[in-house]
């Protein structure tokens, strides 16, 4: 046995042989109240192999009394080492950097945390690979303190913004794949070796920045000295890294925002600033703005806390930027090409390592997609979207034509804010009532994108699809089975009910496409049946999953409020389908549910909901200008979901094998959900049958709406054939049933077909054009502002219309074609009903004076329409031409002139003795004249257009000795000045109002929201911020 | 599971079922009845398109009678609508009840060839008619109260040098736009066409088919309008063996049924019951001849080409002339809209009061009629065309101190009576209401003259052929 004295005398001598030849390395451990590891950490650097090593342990805390000193701890493990008080310092930098403050004599400092652990060979390989690749900063691979295959750390990816993010992902196993020196943009301050003559030049780390971001300020000012930064895998640091569990602190999110905005501050050019900032400031600005609806206040606050924390540090910040510039020596192109390209904080998001407290999402997905159905499903998904967005790509390259529901926007967001505002309605005659509040959201949209009104529109056309979608691939989600989701997300994207619905301009079916899906799958959990129940409960409780339908039919409700048909219709299929499958189960909760669900999207409607209480819960805001009388749309049809322009052909009828697989094969809970599945169907088919063959004594919604349940179950269908074949065909013995398998799968791909064949247009053959540009409407600038009455299929009119007469319905605009605010019947119609006596006056040949009672209503064209677009956008297949006893008394009356050269699909009639709607005449001008009718024999008086326009506001100058005949439904709420003196008002030609100024002058004629309108507009502002972010947590998961 | 699995299925198969089912019957399609459609003046509408005719001592120097029947003074509002580019005259005129009042419309145009008009009437039951004067004789014919785009004149004649016959086809655009038709005709000489007519607005137009169609017996006229629609009438002249003046609306777009209520095979006359298909395909017409109940006699079967008039010369049917008068009731077995006309002839050499009266079917039912009657002899003729109802038609005189009841008179199924001058009086005005939609119809002599015409609607109108 050899002399152990001996052994140690020839490694003195070897060790005093070697400390010449190297250079030297002082270790700074910075120690902040280290645990019971920290005895580990010392004793990792003293039984470093490299010989010139000298360790310096910065006290960060200080002496607390009752616990053991640092000095005391360090002495027991490294008596040799030097101790240096830096309790008065905060942060890990600025007390790293007292060590400059020593008279320190080594090539290199080793920084490192007080919970590393270093392998005994680590600073001698960081030190030899400096020399050698003349490194400025190294860092070593850092791994996890308890399992040191996990890597923690091999160097940072950073971008522009300085933010950065981790080159290896979360929890990565070591498999010596990064064990190659590479350069970095930046490494780790847990562990860094940096020669000592580049930490002094650059003053060392930042003392502005305490934690987090420090290394990436260091390493970013380092290269910008000229100094190389590389990572040294063979070098093995362990790391514990648990900072925010020992500081009692979780400020991650906030000092990595502040200390990113300090590097780019501190470290870029000036013109490199004019770029970057106002990227960044995007940037954060969208990150707030999710951050906001997903209710992340905190992240609101600290995103834009960092601009301000930095903007108060400017001084500072100058400081620092002028001890950088005499050292700055590399280019900024230099340092761009360590960069990552884009940004690291949107990587992060898509990667889900963003928002959420752990960072376990990106794994998630890569571990996911290393599964052959999540594979199966990204690829579906990928495919579905192209379907959509290749079928869509000319409306999204060329625009949307303004036909049916598809209005025109305003030309500001702006504008839609104000009708959201304002409680005047100023269709038809004016009434008082709430625009359809999403409306409102959309106007905001528009402003935050930057005014853009015909992006918003678009995604407001094209956006329920997608909606749609995912609430499809979301309704089998319970099952667990990926395929089943699959197989309902593509039967539901091939169907042809979306695409009749944009080919017809019906947002309403859309709007029901996007909630169904949602709505069904909150009711299935609210009736709580299996699969939607485990043992241990339903999966989610009834107010949740109650309050999860209410919402989805209140986001849409606010659009259109026919959606909440829906609700009812699924309900009662689900009904049904459980007494016929004899599962009872849930039935009173189902019941509940549908009333917590009313009551929800009620609230989240509340202005709508209270404009129908006050008008005592009138029915036609949900007829869409029905009467309740009969078509001729046959039931292949409907059951096909061929309606609107869109021949869906036979191939559809494919569908029905796939839905008929779960009730021939399935079992267990696939045999119930298909049967209750099937009777939503069915109830759907059959209200929508049952309105066109005239049996309901009511106006209903379009059939194309009334269907939309049936979409989705055969979908859902579809969805549980998949899982039936799955579970069920396996315990089948050999016969018939294993021939279900390759059939379904042949006929889904029939039933595609007819979906694939609407690709061609790009537009799902939506017209072209509309009627803005082919209607030759007088300007009202000339004349004075005047009304259009609509007359035409309820399907074609340029806004929803009110029930005039079997399949004729009207409606009446102000100065041309509606937008988007005029479109939606408000419960309060106002005086419509002086129209509809005109009109129906005029319907049965009672009058040929027909312009002279409409001269009353302010009506200067009577335009009908026979198709949804103007020819030769539209094919004379579908015209709906005018009932020709009513186009006979149209063309019959004295003073309305038929304009020539109009095109085909349109009548327009011009009113030769019409009144401007706000007209200044001389007092007496509506003598004798109590009632409409009066017209036909005593005309108005004359009369000159005044303040021209539309809206709640309307300024201009009134002459002097007349009044102002205001024609449009009376209302307190109106008032004229005139140069800011009120003026008297009276009823005149027994419906309107005029007012009787004291002189002419400057006026102003504007109408006053009253306040508690105001206040509920408020309400439901907050409402709908809350169930949108009820909506993204429940999608994003954060808020399980 | 499996008897669960029955059941289920079996449901949903039945419902599927039943809905096929349900589908297989034929909808119910709304047979509403366009009332619009229907040529029959209504004296509900308020507003009258008079085609008008000549200045004093043209063809037919035109006149407006209003005739207020109702129990209120009334208020017109008339505006002449002429045939050159000078603006129309206007006038209002106030008719007290049960009163008539004459406009003389050719003195508000004084120096335009052709002058028609446009009467809005302020009060309920008032009718429009105009009166004519011209050198041949004088007529009477109700003003319209609707335009068409599809007119037709059943017959006409243009020989000037044999027979006096001169021919015009008058044309009012009452609108605010202008028309443009097309007029074909057909004639026992062949066949002639004009294209692309214009009716200004407001203007009326006169055709002399006598220059286009010249020396023939029988000519009719279709009249397209391409834009526009337009009312129009027919004058024609007969100087030759028979002397006449007849006024005759233009039958509009024609109708599946439509009734001539009185038809004569009087020694002397000569009746002429004319049906033309408009259409562009051959029409099966049935002419069914309704009596007062003493005789039933067969239908006369016509097979009418497109476009050709078929006549029935009722004194040439010898199975016909049984019945001295009759009713004939159009009837088109292929559904295709016929018009049908009638042409009275009186001849000069016999012993009975001449002249030439011509009226279009009646297309129109209704429960109450207003009649201004004139003439010497005056015959009001009422026809039940329901096959099936019984209608009771309470006839009255209106005069300015009210209305009192005639007589009444109840009508089977197809059955036809006349009221008489004894019973009728002299220059009344004279209202029917019936228990069931009826036709009622007028026959009027003068001194020199006949007119036969239909009385005005005064409610709700039924096309006929729905009343069964």
């Amino acid at each position: 046995m050899a002399d152990p004295t001996d052994e140690h005398a020839r490694t003195d001598a070897a060790t005093t042989e070697s400390r010449a030849a190297t250079p030297s390395v002082t270790a700074v451990v910075v120690a902040h109240d280290p645990g019971a590891w920290f005895e580990e950490t010392l004793d990792s650097f003293v039984t470093q192999d490299y010989p010139r090593l000298e360790l310096v342990v910065v006290d960060a805390r200080g002496q607390v009394e009752g616990e053991a000193s640092i000095d005391e701890r360090v002495r027991a493990v490294a008596p040799a080492a030097t101790i240096i008080d830096a309790s008065d310092t905060d942060g890990f930098g600025a007390a790293a950097n007292t060590v400059l403050e020593t008279d320190i004599e080594s090539a290199f400092l080793m920084v490192c945390h007080d919970d590393v652990a270093m392998a005994p060979d680590a600073v001698r390989i960081m030190v030899t690979e400096a020399l050698r690749s003349n490194i400025g900063v190294a860092g070593p691979k850092i791994v996890h303190w308890e399992k040191p295959d996990l890597l923690q750390h091999v160097g940072l990816q950073v971008d522009q913004f300085a933010a950065w993010n981790d080159v290896v992902e979360v929890n990565e196993l070591d498999q010596e794949q990064y064990d190659a020196v590479a350069d970095v943009f930046a490494v780790p301050s847990a562990c860094l070796l940096i020669r000592t003559g580049l930490f002094a030049t650059i003053g060392g780390f930042d003392p502005g920045i305490n934690r987090r971001g420090d290394d990436v300020d260091l390493c970013w000012r380092a290269q910008l000295a000229g100094a190389r930064v590389m990572v040294v895998p063979d070098a093995t640091v362990r790391h514990r890294e648990d900072m925010r569990a020992r500081l009692g602190l979780d400020d991650v999110r906030r000092t990595r925002a502040r200390h990113q905005l300090r590097t780019v501050l501190v470290t870029g050019g000036r013109l490199r600033l004019l770029l970057t900032l106002p990227l960044l400031a995007v940037l954060n600005v969208a990150e707030m703005l999710i951050a906001l609806v997903t209710g992340r206040l905190g992240q609101v606050s600290d995103v834009f806390g960092s601009w301000t924390w930095n903007l108060s540090r400017l001084s500072e910040i100058r400081r620092c930027r002028a001890g950088l510039r005499p050292h700055v020596t590399a280019s900024p192109k230099d340092l761009a090409a360590l960069q990552v390209a884009g940004s690291v904080r949107i990587n992060a998001f898509v990667r889900g390592q963003i928002g959420r407290g752990t960072r376990t999402f990106g794994r998630d997905i890569v571990s996911a997609m290393r599964t052959g159905t999540t594979r199966f499903s990204a690829i579906a998904w990928s495919l579905v979207v192209l379907f959509v967005l290749f079928g869509s790509r000319s409306l999204i390259s060329t625009g949307i034509p303004a036909v049916g529901d598809f209005a025109a926007f305003p030309s500001s967001g702006g504008d839609l804010v104000d009708s959201w505002w304002s409680s005047w309605r100023s269709r038809d005659v004016g009434s008082v009532g709430s625009t359809p509040s999403g409306l409102g959201f959309l106007g905001v949209l528009s402003i935050v994108l930057g005014g853009s009104v015909g992006l918003v529109r678009t995604m407001w056309i094209l956006g329920p699809i997608f909606v749609g979608l995912l609430g499809a691939w979301r309704l089998l989600a319970v099952t667990g089975s990926r395929r089943a989701q699959i197989a309902t997300l593509v039967a539901y994207v091939a169907l042809p009910l979306p695409w009749g619905a944009v080919a017809g301009g019906s947002w309403s079916t859309l709007g029901m496409y996007a909630a169904a899906p949602w709505i069904l799958r909150a009711l299935l959990e609210a009736q709580a049946s299996a699969p939607f129940r485990t043992v241990a409960g339903p999966v989610r409780p009834l107010p949740s999953a109650a309050a999860a339908g209410g919402i989805a039919v209140g986001l849409v409700g606010i659009f259109d409020p026919t959606v909440a048909i829906v609700t009812a219709v699924l309900s009662a299929g689900l009904v049904a389908g459980a007494l016929v499958a004899v599962n009872p189960t849930g039935l009173v909760r189902l019941v509940g549910g549908s009333v917590i669900a009313a009551v929800t999207a009620g609230l989240l409607a509340l202005p709508f909901t209270i404009d129908l209480l006050l008008n005592g819960l009138p029915w036609h805001p949900f007829a869409g200008g029905n009467t309740g009388v009969g078509d001729h749309t046959p039931l292949v049809d409907l059951v096909r979901f061929s309606v609107g322009p869109i021949d869906a052909g036979l191939f559809v009828w494919a569908f029905a094998l796939p839905m008929a697989v779960p009730l021939l094969l399935g079992r267990a809970w696939r045999f119930d959900l298909a049967v209750r599945l099937w009777f939503v169907a069915l109830t759907s088919w059959a209200l929508a049958y049952a309105a066109v063959r005239g049996w309901v004594p009511f106006g209903l919604p379009p059939v194309s709406v009334l269907i939309g349940p049936a979409a989705i179950a055969v979908a859902g269908l579809c969805g549980v054939a998949v899982s039936a074949l799955e579970h069920d065909l396996r315990r089948a013995g050999f016969g018939w049933r294993q021939a279900l398998l390759p059939a379904a799968g042949f006929a889904a791909v029939i039933a595609v077909l007819p979906s694939v064949a609407l690709l061609e247009s790009g537009r799902w053959e939506l017209g072209r054009g509309d009627y803005e540009r082919v209607l030759p409407l007088a300007d009202p600038m000339i004349d004075g502002s005047y009304r259009i009455i609509w007359i035409g299929h309820p399907d074609h009119l340029p806004a929803e219309g009110a029930a005039f007469a079997d399949e004729v319905a009207w409606v009446a605009t102000i100065d041309g074609l509606p937008d988007i605010t005029e479109t939606s019947h408000a419960p309060d119609r106002g005086a419509a009903d002086e129209v509809e006596r005109v009109l129906e006056a005029i319907a049965t040949g009672e009058t040929s004076r027909a312009g002279r009672l409409l001269s009353g209503l302010s009506v200067r064209y009577v335009i009908s329409i026979d198709r949804l677009a103007p020819a030769p956008f539209s094919s004379e297949d579908s015209a709906v031409p005018l009932p020709a006893d009513l186009a006979e008394t149209l063309d019959t009356q004295l003073d309305l002139r038929r304009l020539p050269g109009v095109n085909s699909a349109a009548r327009v009639y011009e009113n030769t003795e019409w009144t401007p709607m706000r007209a200044a005449a001389v007092s007496g001008f509506d003598d004798s004249i109590d009632d409409i009718f009066d017209l036909g024999v005593t005309p108005i008086g004359s009369n000159i257009g005044v303040l021209v326009g539309t809206g709640d506001r309307l300024e201009g100058a009134l002459p002097d000795q007349t009044e102002l005949l205001v024609a449009q439904t009376p209302d307190d709420g109106w008032s004229l000045t005139v140069d800011g003196d009120a003026a008297a008002k009276r009823r005149s030609l027994g419906w309107a109002t005029s007012f009787v100024p004291s002189g002419g002058g400057d006026a102003v004629l504007a109408y006053q929201t009253p306040r508690w309108r105001q206040l509920v507009v408020l309400a439901q502002l907050l409402m709908v911020a809350g169930a949108f972010g009820f909506v993204l947590r429940r999608l994003t998961g954060a808020g399980r | 599971m499996r008897a669960l699995r029955f059941i289920a299925l079996a449901l949903i198969a039945s419902i599927i079922a039943l809905g096929v089912i349900a589908e297989q019957d034929e909808r119910p399609v709304a047979q509403v009845a366009s009332v619009a459609g229907l040529g029959t003046p209504d004296a509900t509408t308020g507003t009258w398109f008079c085609v008008g005719g000549s200045r004093p001592g043209g063809h037919a120097a035109v006149a407006l009678e209003l005739v207020n029947a109702g129990t209120a003074p009334a208020t017109a509002d008339i505006v002449t609508v002429r045939s050159d580019t000078e603006p129309g005259g206007r006038t209002q005129v106030e008719i007290g009840a049960g009163e008539r009042s004459t406009v003389a419309i050719a003195d508000l145009a004084a120096d335009a060839e052709w002058v028609g008009a446009i009467v809005e009437i302020a009060g309920a039951d008032v009718v429009v008619e105009q009166t004519y004067d011209g050198l041949t004789g004088i007529d009477r014919a109700p003003c319209s109260t609707r335009t068409a785009e599809r007119l037709i004149a059943t017959d006409g004649a243009t020989r000037v040098v044999a027979e006096g016959e001169e021919m015009l086809l008058l044309l009012l655009n009452p609108f605010q736009e202008d028309a443009v038709v097309d007029i074909a005709f057909d004639a026992d000489v062949g066949i002639d066409r004009l294209t692309a007519v214009v009716v200004p607005a407001r203007r009326l137009v006169a055709i002399d088919v006598t220059e286009e169609v010249t020396v023939a017996s029988h000519v009719s006229a279709r009249i397209e309008a391409l834009a526009g629609r337009v009312v129009g009438s027919r004058i024609q002249t007969r100087t030759g063996t028979a002397r006449g003046l007849t006024v005759t609306p233009l039958v509009q777009d024609g109708a599946v049924v439509s009734v001539i209520p009185s038809v004569r095979t009087d020694l002397g006359l000569t009746d002429r019951v004319l049906v033309t298909n408009p259409g562009e395909t051959t029409a099966e017409v049935d002419l069914e001849i309704l009596t007062d109940g003493s005789i039933e006699l067969d239908p006369v079967e016509l097979t009418i080409r497109p476009g050709r008039t078929a006549e029935v010369i009722v004194a040439a049917e010898s199975r016909l002339a049984v019945a001295a008068e009759f009713a004939v009731v159009a009837r088109s077995l292929t559904g295709d809209p016929v018009a049908l006309g009638v042409e009275r002839l009186a001849a000069l050499d016999t012993e009975i009061v001449p002249g030439t009266a011509a009226m279009p079917g009646i297309d129109g039912a209704a429960d109450r009629w207003i009649a201004p009657m004139d003439g010497t002899s005056t015959d009001l003729v009422l026809v039940n065309p329901s096959p099936t109802a019984i209608a009771r038609a309470d006839v009255y005189v209106v005069r300015p101190d009210g209305r009192s009841l005639l007589t009444t008179v109840e009508l089977g199924p197809g059955r036809r009576a006349t009221v008489d001058e004894e019973v009728l009086g002299e220059r009344p005005i004279i209202v029917v209401e019936a228990s069931s939609p009826i036709v009622v119809g007028r026959e009027i002599t003068g001194f020199t003259s006949r007119q036969m015409m239909g009385a005005v609607v005064a409610s709700d109108l039924v096309p006929i052929g729905q009343l069964n």
